[in-house]
């Protein structure tokens, strides 16, 4: 991207890129609310979320698990792949919002912390 | 980060070089484990073909758009800053005509130890190293010793399909030859053959069937690579690593360049990847270098790669007929060893270089005369 963003300087005058969010620390007693397991029967797929030592973690079926970086205490990013989680303890839900898609997950393992 | 002295007073034409030391973009992981073909050298030419469809605004200071997502500037240093955010560990290396000269090591040489990346650490360069080969390959035909034209057998005589292909398919990746870097579980192959020779390698492919007629079309082939740098040291009866050093790197001051395999990294950047730490990266898997030799072996900084194009520029590596030829397109932009895409009326040359957890973009793009 970075390459790619000074080649566009460079040959058309200007380039536009994705604004870096300002991530935040949520406490570790909000985290845990939302581990556990979100499944979305649009792409029979299941999210696992974890917490640990303060950070949010979340694997997508067989995908590498990957750190989540939080711009609210609801919305989480994964930087590196453009996506954003948003979680929802009301609805017990986990929106995936990424390249324009919003997949809904509905939270389904029994090993939820605010249960 | 540091602040750059100028070094280059002599930059006419724009550069833009990078090392990577972690691959931050998902596509990039994607592409490494999907397709088991590494180094893949040429860039996607898709990359390239979305500048034209780029916005044309011209701005003077950055933007952020109405999406609050996006920021449109004409500023190399917002975009470093900016990016840098997005997680990018490397070094960058960008001159322009108008003097603008920016060099970053942003991030670290080892996710373990902490230690600060500088603008001379060295990275393995992937198939960048093309560019070179070629160029040793050229800079023989200047001196008489063969012609690209020449079909290779006799270099190869035990090859069946060696009669058909000539220097110039290697070259362009118009041979048809089968990559060896393509088969199932290579990388095992070269984990557990960290002594493996240029002989070694060539015995991966020699007996494979062409993949189609030379000449018929473009199909990125290590393999060609491997055989060009034979085909070097057989002219030579010197090995590889040492006509570099001798014809291209001693001569142009590039210093920290070389082709070692038994290097390692240690006090270099460390192959890196997306993992599970506060800074979001763990260190990747190092693979000795011999598998990729000529196709992809050498390692570099992205100054000593400044003075390489310095040097084709200015025709000092090669002759200025030499070096157009070179840069002349045989099929999908590709020439010989770099790539060439005009973009707006200006003419863009690069390479980029991929081995496991590492990653160079080699770009130049040439002031009109």
């Amino acid at each position: 991207m970075l390459a790619h963003a000074l080649m566009e300087i460079k040959l058309k005058g200007s380039t536009t890129i994705p604004k870096a969010k300002t991530y935040i620390d949520v406490p570790e007693s909000i985290l845990e609310n939302y581990a556990g397991s979100y499944f979305s029967e649009e792409i029979s797929m299941t999210f696992a979320v974890r917490s640990s030592e303060g950070q949010l973690l979340a694997k997508l079926d067989k995908q590498p698990e990957l750190l989540l970086r939080a711009s609210t205490s609801t919305t989480f990013h994964v930087p590196a792949v453009g996506a954003t989680l948003e979680f929802n303890t009301v609805e017990q839900t986990l929106t995936l919002i990424q390249s324009g898609q919003s997949i809904v997950f509905n939270r389904i393992a029994p090993e939820t912390k605010n249960n | 980060m540091r602040p750059y002295k100028s070094k280059h007073p002599r930059s006419t034409n724009t550069y833009l070089i990078l090392g990577l030391a972690s691959i931050l973009l998902l596509s990039a992981c994607s592409e490494f484990s999907n397709k088991r073909t590494l180094p893949k050298g040429a860039p996607s030419p898709r990359s390239v073909d979305s500048l034209k469809q780029s916005s044309n605004t011209l701005s003077t200071s950055p933007k952020i758009n109405k999406d609050e997502e996006s920021i449109t500037t004409s500023d190399p240093e917002v975009v470093i800053a900016e990016l840098t955010k997005h997680g990018f560990n490397g070094t960058l290396l960008y001159t322009s005509p108008d003097k603008t000269i920016l060099t970053r090591a942003i991030g670290v040489k080892n996710a373990e130890t902490g230690e600060a990346l500088e603008i001379g650490s060295k990275f393995p360069i992937g198939s960048v190293t093309k560019t070179f080969t070629s160029i040793l390959i050229l800079q023989m035909q200047e001196q008489g010793l063969l012609k690209t034209s020449d079909t290779i057998e006799k270099y190869f005589p035990n090859i069946a399909w060696a009669p058909k292909v000539s220097i110039h398919h290697l070259l362009t990746h118009t041979s048809g030859i089968y990559s060896y870097t393509d088969a199932e579980n290579f990388f095992e192959w070269a984990e557990n053959n960290p002594k493996a020779t240029i002989n070694d390698i060539i015995s991966l492919f020699q007996n494979k069937e062409l993949k189609f007629p030379p000449g018929e079309k473009h199909d990125y082939s290590n393999s060609g690579y491997i055989l060009l740098a034979k085909i070097l040291e057989q002219l030579s009866s010197k090995k590889y690593a040492d006509l570099l050093k001798e014809k291209i790197t001693q001569p142009l001051g590039m210093n920290n360049t070389f082709y070692d395999p038994n290097y390692t990294p240690e006090g270099e950047a460390y192959p890196h990847t997306l993992g599970i730490s506060k800074s979001g990266i763990v260190l990747g898997k190092f693979y000795l270098l011999n598998w990729a030799h000529a196709a992809g072996g050498i390692v570099s900084t992205v100054e000593d790669l400044l003075k390489l194009n310095q040097a084709i520029d200015e025709s000092t590596i090669l002759k200025k007929e030499t070096i157009n030829k070179m840069e002349t397109p045989f099929l999908d932009d590709y020439a010989y060893a770099v790539m060439i895409r005009e973009i707006n009326n200006q003419r863009v040359v690069w390479h980029t270089g991929g081995l496991p957890y590492y990653l160079t973009y080699n770009i130049r793009i040439p002031e009109k005369k």
